[in-house]
């Protein structure tokens, strides 16, 4: 592939698709949860719409950023199975942040005999 | 005294195909005596960046050059219609401070080149300091409310200078990316400089690092410069950012960090 069309590629811009702004997000697996951000400037706790499911996180924000209203789309496929039941999230400085619980790894300690 | 100067650095491998790697940095104006130079390009939570575009903007200073090269992706910026280089420089004559500001990520190979034609520019007027602003992605960012300000010298003597400038000296570790390889060949020539390192989010653009930058240049070039605006714009400077944010972590997958 030429390096013209590895730059055009990774140049192509991709937030101006009908039915919302994709925002940034970040996607990182721990040992025992996955935690999820997505950057959501402008937006207030009570403007998002959060859904879990097993395999995938679902959310839609709106706001007014200088006087312009923006809406917010995403859907976020995880890379492993999760408990959304103990899912927890908080939006700090327009920072949405998500730790969901990966599904089976709740540990039990086992005595050694 | 108005001067032009054009410099390419060029490197040519042959084989069964001609590969051509070149810089070429091209500045039309004044040439000022042991000037300040501050230069940034898009790295971790883009705090460099927006904090040179925050210090050309609130000291107004002039566009007198850009850099260009085959190595850089086929972009210009536009604004209000007219095109410009991604790569610009600046100058400010009264304070006697120049400013790079680089609007594209740029691959390792392209840093190196740019830094040698910048090095060649600025060499020639015996610089006071180069200030090299730039960002740390951390993973609990959410929680700190004022991003901490880490420094990095080549010379005692900036050291001393940095003595009184907000922040915590680097005790031992490695600087990664364009702070980094400018740190290196200043250190080469004998040109005194910098790196200051806030702690940031390192794939969204973060404007509150900036504005602690922005307080420790302010205190390292003894000039005041006013950060209500850039807080006020905040949310729109983030918006406006996304793309260039996503490109970047994309192009340099290793943002340029501190592994200490």
């Amino acid at each position: 592939m030429s390096i013209e069309r590895i730059w055009r590629e990774i140049w192509t811009f991709i937030s101006f698709r009908p039915g919302g702004i994709e925002p940034l997000h970040e996607v990182e697996v721990g040992r025992d949860n996955v935690r999820i951000t997505v950057d959501l400037p402008g937006v207030r706790k009570e403007d998002v719409k959060l859904e879990i499911s097993e395999i995938a996180v679902r959310l839609e924000a709106v706001c007014s950023i200088a006087g312009e209203g923006i809406c917010y789309k995403k859907e976020i496929e995880l890379p492993v199975e999760v408990d959304p039941s103990g899912a927890k999230a908080r939006l700090r400085g327009g920072v949405l942040e998500i730790v969901i619980p990966i599904k089976g790894r709740k540990f039990h300690s086992v005595k050694v005999e | 005294m108005g001067s032009e100067f054009s410099l390419t650095f060029n490197l040519s491998i042959t084989r069964n195909f001609l590969i051509e790697l070149s810089v070429e940095l091209r500045v039309r104006g004044p040439e000022l005596k042991e000037p300040v130079l501050i230069a940034a390009l898009p790295g971790a939570g883009l705090a460099g960046l927006i904090a040179v575009d925050h210090i050309v903007r609130t000291l107004q200073m002039v566009e007198i050059g850009f850099a260009d090269s085959t190595m850089f992706p086929p972009i210009v910026g536009i604004e209000k219609g007219k095109a410009y280089h991604p790569i610009r420089v600046f100058v400010n004559e009264k304070e006697k401070i120049y400013a790079i500001k680089g609007e594209i990520p740029i691959p390792g190979m392209g840093i190196v080149h740019l830094t040698s034609s910048v090095m060649d520019w600025i060499d020639r007027m015996r610089p006071k300091l180069v200030i090299l602003p730039d960002g740390v992605g951390v993973h609990n960012r959410l929680d700190i409310e004022k991003p901490r300000v880490f420094k990095a010298f080549n010379m005692e003597n900036v050291a001393k200078l940095l003595e009184n400038v907000v922040g915590e000296v680097l005790e031992h570790g490695y600087i990664s990316g364009f702070p980094a390889i400018m740190l290196r060949e200043a250190e080469r020539r004998g040109i005194p400089a910098a790196t200051l390192i806030v702690q940031c989010f390192p794939t969204y653009p973060d404007p509150g690092a900036a504005v602690s930058l922005l307080e420790a240049i302010s205190q390292l070039i003894g000039v005041k410069i006013e950060v209500s605006t850039l807080e006020e714009k905040s949310e729109q400077l983030r918006m406006k950012l996304r793309e260039l944010m996503d490109k970047t972590a994309k192009v340099t997958p290793i943002l340029p960090g501190y592994v200490g």
